[in-house]
């Protein structure tokens, strides 16, 4: 087969597609691309033929294209060529890549795609990066010659913004109406809730769903938690209440309080009467809390031990224990009347004797907040003492929950403001 | 029957929540070309364009229904579409445009403000600058939101020309007859006239800016039917405001022959409201349209350019993360400005012929949307049904013809 080496493909659009015979079949219309790794490699060729016919063949049926004038040449009579179909998981280069959005995963950013690049390497055509520049914008009005011309009148150079294939993944355009088929986002499950969240702000609302319903249910729940609130209260308007329900369960009891009070009055409580008990009997104690009060936004999960525990007895605890809580900073001792007697860092804990008695490790009077005390005053307590959790008591100095500093890093952005 | 009461209480409350896109949009409509044309339509020919009014309506509820439709059901600006579904060249070309019928838009917001700035004495190279200058500031601020919810608020001052028009005592049978009885004209400045006026009711912005508007809200398919009630409230409302200021301008201004060459003539129809203060009253109006336009246009021409070619946008972001976006908007405003300031330039004449502009741009966008809101991938069930095609059809070849006849009759 004789290939180019690299060639945009905008620039194949329209052009003429030869037989074996060199009889005008059609034009070229669009490839067909099938996710390989980090590539995206030619499958089949869609044409629309001299009588206006759309039709797809097998990519092995190209014998070559060449390249001046672009032009395109299959290796068999017009008579032999044999219309096929494409598969499901397969995509289409001018439908789902060119002039459409896609994600960039490695800048976690929507951008909208100018032109594709396509390598020939050993037999086979790859789509390997997608153009958004300015420059493949102006190949597109076929204004590039003459923009270059320019840049180098002036010494500039005018390079391709260029997007690798591994950073590329499609958003379902076109197939809005037909959902039940998922694109190949492998790349979007590897990255950080956070940057999913980011993600989001740039799509609209159908794109959000059919992304956060590719995710795993735990990393769509994390997600949720990240997202602008705005646009959680959109998108949560567009989910079942069983879906709801099960990503709340999976987010720490603050955190599902959080986003469980930004729902309609009604729907709040449909929810929560669904929820796992355990979970609901937490959110509902949060929620007994006015808002702005410590008790509104700490944590219900905690770490908390005997005093009479040694320091061996508790890291057995915790390796058992642990994974429920979301943060394990400080482990707070309790007596048995759950009255807070004192706080000792994880650190402390690894490096004395297993025997050592926990209550012999506390320093000082442990710092805690009141449930009712205003939130400015736990941040008060923050960054006076630079601490990263802190507890929270009712009366008689009852452990209750812990606020963690992610808790309060979103109030100290306000306050900032 | 508390059911039944708590059901209607619930949806009525949804309704007001979905309300809003379509009435604002009306309001952005009325801008200072808007008051310019229909006041000078009015002066010019008396009552007999009034009737246009009525297909205008009909005309603005069809296509503003279609952009609001495409808007809830795909979730995406219409530069977004076109882009998506017609590629790169096209959308370019479209929005190439797009920048010039708004460019001519906003030029007739700055110089609604010199307009009535003059009233109050101001001569137009201070107020025009500061006008400018403030847009900017209102832009780049990030409150532009806060401001045009003042300015929507301040539209109310739309009344007086309502209530001038009782005042003026026009002849209410030749009223509605000319509303009802359309009255035909082939000369250059009546075909002209008439496409000012479709041009500024019916402008290819506002479709950009409605649909993005019903986007952003978020109203869902299944809420659609409250936003067709928005959209012909709106389309109405925005129709009553022409008909009143085109009609009192009809009662006192065309009588006397009064030709409007600037903006005090213009103030004159609302004498029988405010007596002498109705160059006051018209010049707060004419003002607060001009400041409200003035921001808008130069924003959502720079948002949808850059959505449909692919450049970073958002008010938030600075120079250096959204060139295009800030460049366009600022691009706008300082070249909108700069013609304004010139005492040679005739104004309302400007004005109007920015309106016919747009009225020419519109058709191709049109085409664009019944070709978008036809496709069964896009728009699913909601596509549109064989008659409402038909009358949409019937439109865009009602303004083709029409701009062909202003092209030909201008040899």
């Amino acid at each position: 087969m004789a290939f180019f080496s690299e060639i945009f493909f905008s620039t194949l659009l329209g052009k003429s597609v030869y037989t074996l015979d060199e009889k005008y079949f059609g034009v070229f219309r669009d490839f067909i691309v099938r996710r390989e790794g980090a590539n995206f490699v030619v499958t089949k060729v869609r044409i629309r033929t001299s009588v206006g016919k759309r039709m797809i063949i097998d990519w092995k049926d190209l014998h070559s294209i060449e390249a001046d004038p672009i032009t395109l040449k299959l290796k068999k009579k017009s008579t032999e060529i044999l219309p096929i179909n494409y598969d499901e998981d397969e995509l289409r280069l001018k439908r789902d890549f060119l002039d459409q959005q896609i994600i960039d995963t490695e800048n976690h950013r929507v951008v909208r795609v100018n032109d594709l690049k396509i390598v020939a390497l050993k037999d086979e055509l790859f789509m390997v990066a997608a153009d958004i520049g300015v420059r493949g914008l102006l190949r597109r009005l076929g204004l590039e010659r003459l923009a270059l011309g320019v840049a180098e009148t002036f010494h500039r150079s005018f390079q391709n913004v260029l997007i690798p294939s591994k950073y590329i993944d499609p958003l379902p355009a076109r197939i809005r109406h037909d959902i039940t088929l998922t694109v190949a986002q492998d790349q979007l499950k590897q990255m950080h809730p956070a940057d999913l969240a980011d993600i989001m702000l740039d799509l609209d609302n159908f794109e959000r769903l059919s992304i956060l319903q590719s995710l795993p249910t735990d990393v769509m729940a994390k997600t949720i938690a990240e997202l602008d609130p705005e646009v959680r209260r959109l998108l949560l308007g567009k989910l079942k209440d069983e879906t709801v329900t099960k990503l709340l369960e999976r987010l720490a009891p603050d955190t599902a309080k959080g986003i469980v009070t930004e729902l309609p009055k009604r729907r709040m409580y449909d929810i929560l009467e669904t929820m796992k008990s355990g979970e609901a009997q937490e959110i509902r104690e949060l929620l007994k809390f006015k808002a702005d009060t410590a008790g509104s936004i700490m944590n219900t999960e905690i770490v908390a031990f005997p005093t009479t525990f040694t320091a061996g007895e508790a890291l057995d605890e915790l390796r058992k224990k642990g994974q429920q809580a979301e943060h394990i900073f400080y482990l707070y001792l309790v007596d048995r009347e759950g009255i807070l007697r004192g706080a000792i860092s994880l650190r402390a804990l690894i490096f004395v004797d297993p025997k050592t008695e926990l209550i012999s490790l506390v320093r000082h009077k442990p710092i805690f907040v009141k449930i009712k005390e205003h939130v400015d005053v736990v941040v008060e307590k923050f960054t006076k003492y630079n601490l990263i959790a802190i507890p929270v008591v009712g009366k008689d100095r009852v452990l209750k929950g812990v606020i963690t500093v992610d808790d309060i890093l979103p109030l100290l952005r306000e306050n900032a403001e | 029957m508390i059911t039944f009461f708590r059901q209607k209480f619930r949806s009525i409350l949804t309704m007001f929540a979905v309300i809003g896109p379509g009435i604002i949009a009306a309001a952005v409509g009325n801008d200072a070309g808007g008051i310019a044309t229909y006041s000078s339509v009015g002066a010019d020919f008396g009552y007999r364009m009034l009737w246009v009014l009525v297909p205008i309506t009909i005309l603005l509820i069809i296509v503003q229904e279609m952009c609001a439709r495409m808007g809830v059901v795909s979730a995406k600006g219409l530069s977004d579409l076109i882009r998506e579904s017609y590629g790169a060249k096209v959308t370019f070309y479209i929005l190439i445009g797009l920048l010039l019928a708004n460019l001519s838009t906003i030029f007739s917001e700055f110089a609604g403000i010199a307009g009535s700035m003059e009233i109050f004495n101001v001569p137009r190279y201070i107020s025009v600058p500061i006008g400018a200058f403030l847009v900017w500031i209102f832009i780049t601020r990030g409150n532009y939101r806060r401001v045009e919810k003042i300015f929507l608020a301040a539209a109310v001052v739309y009344l007086a020309y309502i209530i001038s028009g009782f005042l003026a005592k026009p002849d209410w049978s030749a009223v509605f007859h000319s509303t009802f009885v359309p009255s035909l004209d082939f000369s250059r400045p009546y075909i002209m006239a008439l496409i000012g006026v479709v041009g500024t009711t019916i402008t290819p912005w506002m479709q950009f800016y409605l649909q993005a508007s019903v986007v952003e809200k978020g109203v869902k398919v299944e809420n659609y039917r409250y936003t067709k009630i928005d959209i012909v409230l709106g389309s109405v409302l925005s129709s009553m405001v022409a008909f009143f200021i085109m009609m009192v301008a009809g009662a006192t201004l065309h009588p006397h022959g009064i030709h409007i060459q600037d903006a005090s003539d213009a103030a004159r129809a609302l004498a029988p409201l405010a007596g002498n203060s109705a160059e006051i009253l018209f010049a707060i109006g004419l003002l607060n349209a001009s400041l409200l336009g003035a921001m808008i246009v130069p924003l959502a021409t720079s948002y949808y350019i850059c959505e449909g070619l692919g450049f970073e946008s958002g008010v938030s972001k600075t120079f250096r993360e959204a060139p295009w976006f800030n460049g366009i908007f600022t691009a706008l405003i300082i070249l909108g400005a700069i013609p304004a300031l010139f005492p040679q330039t005739p104004l309302i004449k400007v004005m109007i012929m920015a309106q016919v502009i747009n009225g020419i741009l519109l058709a191709p966008i049109l085409i664009f949307i019944i070709l978008l809101i036809n496709k069964k991938w896009l728009m699913g069930e909601h596509v549109n049904k064989p008659w409402y095609n038909f009358l949409a059809g019937a439109a865009v070849l009602i303004l083709i013809t029409l701009s062909i006849i202003l092209t030909v009759s201008s040899f």
